[in-house]
C-alpha cells in the first residue's frame, strides 16, 4: 500500500540502492540504511520494510526470491519523476493498484489542490475526508493523510506549513521535467498535455493553468531557465491570463 | 465634478465662527443651526443630557425662583459651538422676552462698549465723547499710560521713595506690554494687566527687599485704568445697581457672555466674583467657558478652580459641557448625525447661490447621492461625510473643524479640482482601494460605504451614475487603514484611528514618500509568514525527518529575519517585497501585531493568496544563493562539510552509540587511534563540551539521517571510500574562516567560531601523528632535545615561550612538527579574536 509511514528520502536511497546494484536482499538495504552499536547487526526495521512496501507498491521494484529488483534500470529518469509517473499511471489505472487506496495518491494532489485551484489547506485531512470517491473507500486516517503531506513535500510538490499543505510545485522539481524533456521547444498545450500530465496534474476545473504550477513557471522564466511566449498565430490554447503565452521554450539545458 | 449649484458666493455659510454666520442673517443662521444637546455631569458620576430649549426654558422661567443671581456655566473646547448656541439664545430670548438682554459676544463688543452697554443701562447715558478721546490718546502713548499706572499703584503701596524708584523700572517693563494690548480693544486672546508668574519671577530676581502683594499690586493697577479710561466704572457695582433698579422695575436681565476670557479678559474675575456671589443680584448670566484658555496664567487657573469648586447643588449655578474638556467628543455632533448637520448647510448653500433643488437640471443625478432619509448630499454622500468626521484633528472643536474641511473641500471641487486632489488635500484616506482604473479607485476611496474588515465590494450603481463611470465595473477591493485587522472582538469597540503602519503601506502602494521605520511591521509580517512555510534560513537536507537546521544563515535587516527588501524602498539584499501583492500586504502588517489565535488565521488566509507563492520563490532563491555562498566560502559542499564534522567530534569526543552505516573500518581505527591518544593527552578528559559534540552528530543528521535511525549509508560510503581522515583534516584546515560571513551559525554559535573549535582538534590530532614519526639526532641541542621529548611524552608545552633558535632547529629536524607549531600558534592568535564573539553567543 502506497499510504505507509514514510518520509520520502528513505524511498530515493533505497530505490537507487536496489537500481545500482540490481538484486539486493532485505537484509543489504538494513545493512546500509540502518544505524546500530558497532559489531551489531540488524535483523529487523519497520521504516525500511514501510518504504519497500511502498516503492513495491508504486512498481518501482520487484521482488523474486528475497531478492528487490527494478526494471527499466537504464532509465536516466530522476527517482521522483520515475515515482510521479508511476503514481500517475496508477491513479489513471494504468498500472494496476496493490491496494484500493493506492489510486488516490496524485488523485487527491488533483482534486484536493489543482482542480480547485487551491493553493493552501489547513486540514487536508478533514478536506480529503470530504471527497466523496475517498468516502467511498471508506476513508483515509490522519496518519495516512500525514505521511502523504511528507511524500509530497519531499517531491517539492508543496509544503507542510501551518498545520496543512501549501502546494507549489519547486522550480527544482519542474526543472527536473524540463530536464527530462526531449523537445526543445513547444505550444504550451502540447508541453502540458502530452508531457507535463504523465507526471503531475496541472489543469483547475475552469481548463486553465493551475496557480500552483503558473507561479512556478513564471519564477523559472525570471530565472532565464524557460522562455514563454505569445505565438501568436497559433491555434493552439493560451494560458497564463493575462499574459496569455502559448509557448515554452527551455533555456540553459 | 460640476453641479448647477457650484459657486463660491455661497460658501460664506460655512463660516467657521458662529458670528460670522449670524451676520448674514437672522434667518440664515437659525436655517443652518443645528439643535444643540449639551451634558451635566451629577456630583455621582452620573449624566444628563438636555437640549437647547431646556436652557432656552429656564431662562425664560421666571416664576418661583429664589432671589438672586442664576448662572449657568457653559463649558466647551475651542470651537465646540458655545458661541452658536449664545447667538442661537440671543435670537430667541430677543423674541420671546422684553427683558433687558446684553450678549457679549467673543469678537463683536471690546471692554469699553461693554461696560458702556452696562452704564447705558444703569443711567440711560453713554460714555461722552472724551472717554472715547481718551482710549485713543493712550493707544497712541501706551507707555506713558502704563507708567501712570504703575507709578500711581506703587505709590499706594510703597512709603519709601528710593524703593518705588527702584521697583517703577522693572515694573513698567513688564506691564507696558499688556497695557498696549489691552488699549488695542480687538484683542481676543486672554488679556492681563500684569501676569502673577511674571510678577514672581520678577520679585526672586531682585535684590530689594519686595514686599508687595500680587493681587493688592493688580487691583492698583485695574482700579487707576477704570479711573483713567472708564469714568471710574466699578463693574460689582455697576451690576449690582443695574439689578437694583430692573428689580424694582419688576425686570430680570439677561447676560450672555461667549467667552469669560476672551470676551471680557481683564475683567474676567470681577464679572464672576459678582455673579458667583448669588445673592447679590437678579441677574441671570450664561457664561462660555474654555478650560484650555485658563492655562495661561496662574491666577486664571485659581479662577478656573474656583469656578469648578462652585457648589452646584443650588438650582442657581448649573454647568453644562457641549465637549469634552479637551475636544476629542462634541456631545452634539458625531459620526452618525453629520450628515444631518451637513445637509442644512448645503441648503443653504444651495439657496445662497439662488438654487433650489426642485427646480435643478441636476436634481436626478445629485439623488444618487442621498442620504437613507432621501436628504440630497452632493457634491458629498454620508460615507464621505463620515469619513470627513472621522478626520477631524484631535484636540480641537468638531463642530468647526468640521465646517472649515466642508468649505475647503467644496471650494475646491468648485475650482475644479479632481475628487482626489480636493479630499486629499485635507483628510487622509481611511481605506486602500484595489480597484481597475483609478477614477473607480478614486471614487471609492471617498465615497464606498465604510468598512470595517477588508474584503471585496460592489459600488452602488447609483453612485457611479453620479460619477458617469460604467456600472458593469463597480467591484473593488477595500482595506480598512483605521485599525488592526483583528479577527477576534478585541478591537470592535476602539475608536477607529488611522494606522501609522498601514497609512505607510497605504502610500508605499501609491508610490508615496514614507518613512521606512513605518513598514517594520510589514517587514516581521513577511518574514514571520514566510519562516513558518519555507526553511529559508537553513541549511539541510531536503525530505528528513526532524532536521536540527544546524547551518543556518541568520541575517536581521530592518528588524526582520530574513530580511525582507521592499520594493523602492530597501537596497540591502533580501527576499523582495513587490508591490504587486496589492492588499495583502495590510494582512502581513496585522500579521506581525496579531495574538496567536488571529496569527493563525492569518496565516491560513496568506497560504491561500497566489500572489504570496513568489514570495516563498523568492525565499527559495534567497536560500539558494545563500547556501552556495556558504559552499564557496568554505569551499566544499555541505554534504562533504557535515561528514568531515562528524568524524572530528568522534575524535574529540568518542563515537556515539549508534553507528551510521557506511563507513569503513580503517576510518574508524584512525577515529579510535586518534581519541585514544587524545584522551591520554588530556588526561581522559574529552575535547568537546556536550553541546558542541552534539553540533557536530546534529549536523551529520541534518545531511545524512532520513528517518530514526535511518542513514543515507550508501552516500556515506560513497564518499568514505574516496577519502580518508587525512583528507578530512585537509578539508577543514583549508577553510580561511575569516571570510566566513558571521551571519552564517553553527546552532548557536558562529560558523567561524565553530570551524576554529574543529580546527584546534585537528592540530591536536596532527602533532600527535607527527610525534610518532620524528627521531632526535646526535646534533640537537639539549634544550630542543627537552621540548621534543616533552611533546613526544604527550605533556603540554607553552610554544609561545620556545625559543626561536630552538624553533628552527625543530625547523630543520623535523619541518612537519615545525609546521604544526607555527599553525598552534596562529591558532591562539584566532582564539583570542573569537574567544569574544563565542561568549557572546553561548
Amino acid at each position: 500500500m502506497l499510504f505507509r509511514t514514510v518520509y520520502g528520502a528513505e524511498l530515493e536511497v533505497i530505490f537507487n540502492l536496489i537500481k545500482n546494484n540490481n538484486h539486493v536482499s532485505r537484509h543489504d538495504v538494513l545493512d546500509m540504511l540502518v544505524a546500530r552499536p558497532e559489531g551489531s547487526t540488524v535483523r529487523k526495521n519497520q521504516n525500511v520494510d514501510d518504504a519497500l512496501s511502498f516503492l513495491k507498491s508504486a512498481r518501482l521494484i520487484f521482488k523474486e526470491q528475497d531478492l528487490f529488483f527494478v526494471d527499466r534500470q537504464e532509465d536516466k529518469l530522476s527517482f521522483t519523476l520515475r515515482l510521479l509517473e508511476q503514481l500517475r499511471d496508477i491513479e489513471r489505472g494504468k498500472i494496476g493498484s496493490e491496494h484500493k487506496l493506492d489510486s488516490l495518491y496524485t488523485y487527491l494532489l488533483n482534486e484536493l489542490f489543482i482542480r480547485k485551484n487551491c493553493l493552501f489547506i489547513s486540514d487536508v485531512h478533514q478536506s480529503a475526508n470530504y471527497l466523496e470517491k475517498i468516502q467511498k473507500l471508506g476513508g483515509l486516517s490522519r496518519e495516512k493523510i500525514n505521511s502523504w503531506t511528507r511524500v509530497m513535500e519531499f517531491i517539492g510538490v508543496g509544503f507542510r506549513a501551518y498545520g496543512g499543505f501549501l502546494c507549489l510545485y519547486s522550480p527544482e522539481l519542474l526543472l527536473q521535467v524540463l530536464e527530462n524533456w526531449t523537445d526543445t521547444e513547444s505550444t504550451l498545450q502540447h508541453f502540458f498535455e502530452d508531457y507535463l500530465q504523465r507526471f503531475l496534474p496541472w489543469q483547475n476545473s475552469n481548463g486553465s493553468l493551475a496557480d500552483s504550477v503558473a507561479s512556478s513557471l513564471l519564477f523559472l522564466q525570471d530565472r532565464h531557465r524557460l522562455t514563454l511566449t505569445h505565438l501568436q498565430d497559433s491555434p493552439s490554447k493560451a494560458f497564463f491570463h493575462p499574459h496569455n503565452y502559448k509557448s515554452i521554450r527551455k533555456e540553459g539545458f | 465634478m460640476k453641479l448647477p449649484c457650484f459657486s463660491e458666493a455661497g460658501l460664506k455659510i460655512f463660516s467657521t465662527t458662529a458670528a460670522q454666520r449670524y451676520k448674514l442673517g437672522k434667518d440664515i443662521f437659525l436655517d443652518t443651526h443645528y439643535p444643540i444637546k449639551l451634558r451635566s455631569f451629577n456630583i455621582n458620576g452620573a449624566v444628563d443630557v438636555y437640549k437647547e430649549g431646556d436652557l432656552l426654558e429656564s431662562l425664560l422661567d421666571t416664576q418661583g425662583i429664589q432671589r438672586g443671581n442664576r448662572l449657568t456655566l457653559l463649558y466647551g473646547a475651542a470651537g465646540s459651538g458655545k458661541s452658536e448656541l449664545m447667538a442661537w439664545l440671543d435670537i430667541k430670548l430677543q423674541n420671546l422676552t422684553d427683558r433687558p438682554l446684553l450678549r457679549v459676544a467673543r469678537t463683536e463688543l471690546n471692554i469699553l462698549s461693554i461696560i458702556e452697554q452696562l452704564q447705558h443701562w444703569l443711567t440711560g447715558d453713554f460714555f461722552d465723547e472724551t472717554t472715547h478721546s481718551r482710549w485713543q490718546a493712550m493707544r497712541q502713548k501706551p507707555r506713558t499710560f502704563s507708567k501712570l499706572l504703575v507709578l500711581k499703584a506703587l505709590e499706594q503701596m510703597i512709603d519709601s521713595d528710593s524703593m518705588i524708584n527702584a521697583l517703577y523700572y522693572r515694573l513698567l517693563d513688564v506691564v507696558e506690554p499688556h497695557i498696549t494690548r489691552v488699549l488695542e480693544l480687538n484683542e481676543r486672546d486672554y488679556l492681563e494687566l500684569i501676569p502673577r508668574e511674571t510678577f514672581e519671577e520678577l520679585r526672586e530676581e531682585t535684590a530689594l527687599p519686595v514686599d508687595i502683594n500680587f493681587e493688592q499690586f493688580r487691583k492698583r493697577l485695574l482700579d487707576e485704568f477704570r479711573k483713567q479710561l472708564l469714568e471710574n466704572t466699578d463693574i460689582p457695582t455697576t451690576l449690582q445697581k443695574i439689578s437694583e433698579n430692573l428689580s424694582s422695575k419688576g425686570k430680570r436681565p439677561i447676560l450672555l457672555i461667549d467667552d469669560l476670557v476672551q470676551s471680557i479678559n481683564i475683567f474676567a474675575t470681577d464679572f464672576l466674583d459678582y455673579f458667583i456671589t448669588l445673592d447679590r443680584g437678579e441677574w441671570d448670566v450664561v457664561i462660555g467657558l474654555t478650560p484650555a484658555s485658563f492655562e495661561t496664567d496662574k491666577r486664571h487657573r485659581e479662577l478656573l478652580q474656583r469656578i469648578t469648586h462652585l457648589d452646584t447643588i443650588d438650582d442657581r449655578v448649573s454647568k453644562l459641557w457641549l465637549s469634552d474638556q479637551l475636544g476629542e467628543v462634541s456631545y452634539f455632533l458625531s459620526e452618525d448625525n453629520c450628515n444631518e448637520f451637513a445637509y442644512g448647510y448645503l441648503q443653504a448653500f444651495r439657496k445662497m447661490n439662488n438654487l433650489n433643488c426642485e427646480n435643478c437640471s441636476a436634481l436626478k443625478k445629485c439623488r444618487f447621492l442621498s442620504s437613507e432619509n432621501k436628504i440630497i448630499l452632493a457634491p458629498f454622500n454620508e460615507a464621505t461625510l463620515k469619513r470627513i468626521f472621522r478626520n477631524l484633528p484631535n484636540y480641537k472643536g468638531k463642530v468647526r473643524y468640521f465646517l472649515k474641511y466642508l468649505h475647503d473641500i467644496l471650494r475646491d471641487l468648485i475650482r475644479g479640482e479632481s475628487i482626489a486632489t480636493a479630499f486629499s488635500r485635507y483628510l487622509s484616506p481611511t481605506i486602500a482601494v484595489e480597484a481597475d482604473n483609478s477614477a473607480l479607485q478614486d471614487v471609492a476611496t471617498w465615497y464606498a460605504p465604510i468598512m470595517d474588515n477588508s474584503g471585496e465590494i460592489n459600488l452602488d450603481s447609483r453612485l457611479l451614475s453620479f460619477f458617469d463611470l460604467p456600472s458593469d465595473k463597480s467591484t473593488v477591493h477595500i482595506q480598512p487603514l483605521t485599525r488592526n485587522i483583528s479577527l477576534s472582538s478585541q478591537y470592535e469597540n476602539s475608536d477607529p484611528v488611522l494606522h501609522p503602519s498601514r497609512e505607510a503601506i497605504s502610500k508605499w502602494l501609491e508610490k508615496e514618500e514614507i518613512n521606512r521605520q513605518l513598514l517594520n511591521d510589514l517587514r516581521q509580517g513577511v518574514s514571520g509568514w514566510l519562516r513558518g512555510v519555507y526553511p529559508v534560513e537553513y541549511f539541510h537536507r531536503a525530505g528528513t525527518s526532524k532536521p536540527k537546521s544546524v547551518i543556518r544563515y541568520k541575517r536581521m535587516e530592518m528588524n526582520s529575519s530574513p530580511p525582507i527588501k521592499i520594493q523602492d524602498i530597501d537596497s540591502f539584499d533580501g527576499i523582495k517585497l513587490h508591490r504587486k501583492i496589492g492588499h495583502m500586504a495590510f494582512s502581513f502588517d496585522d500579521l506581525a501585531r496579531a495574538s496567536r489565535d488571529d496569527a493563525r488565521e492569518l496565516c491560513y488566509l496568506l497560504s491561500q493568496q497566489a500572489e504570496n507563492a513568489t514570495l516563498i520563490l523568492e525565499g527559495y532563491q534567497y536560500r539558494n544563493a545563500y547556501w552556495k555562498q556558504l559552499e564557496h566560502l568554505i569551499s566544499t559542499n555541505l554534504d562533504d562539510f557535515a561528514l568531515g564534522v562528524f568524524i572530528i567530534t568522534c575524535i574529540a569526543n568518542g563515537k556515539p552509540n549508534r553507528l551510521p552505516p557506511g563507513i569503513s573500518s580503517e576510518i574508524w581505527m584512525q577515529v579510535d587511534y586518534l581519541y585514544q591518544q587524545i584522551l591520554i593527552r588530556t588526561q581522559r578528559r574529552q575535547l568537546f563540551d556536550k553541546r558542541t559534540a552534539k553540533v557536530g552528530f546534529d549536523l551529520f543528521d541534518d545531511f545524512y539521517r532520513l528517518r530514526k535511525n535511518l542513514y543515507d549509508g550508501p552516500k556515506i560510503k560513497e564518499k568514505c571510500e574516496i577519502y580518508d581522515v587525512d583528507y578530512i583534516f585537509e578539508l577543514i584546515n583549508q577553510i580561511d574562516i575569516e571570510i566566513v560571513d558571521e551571519s552564517y551559525k553553527a546552532s548557536n554559535l558562529s560558523l567561524s567560531a565553530y570551524i576554529l573549535k574543529l580546527k584546534t582538534v585537528i592540530s591536536l590530532c596532527e602533532e600527535i601523528k607527527i610525534q610518532s614519526e620524528w627521531k632526535i639526532s646526535d646534533d640537537t641541542s639539549q634544550e630542543t632535545e627537552t621540548i621534543l621529548h616533552q611533546l613526544k611524552l604527550g605533556n603540554s608545552v607553552t610554544i609561545s615561550e620556545i625559543n626561536p633558535a630552538v624553533l628552527e632547529e625543530i625547523r630543520e629536524l623535523t619541518p612537519d612538527l615545525h609546521k604544526q607549531i607555527i599553525v598552534r600558534l596562529q591558532l591562539q592568535s584566532l582564539s583570542l579574536n573569537v574567544k569574544g564573539d563565542i561568549e557572546t553567543q553561548e
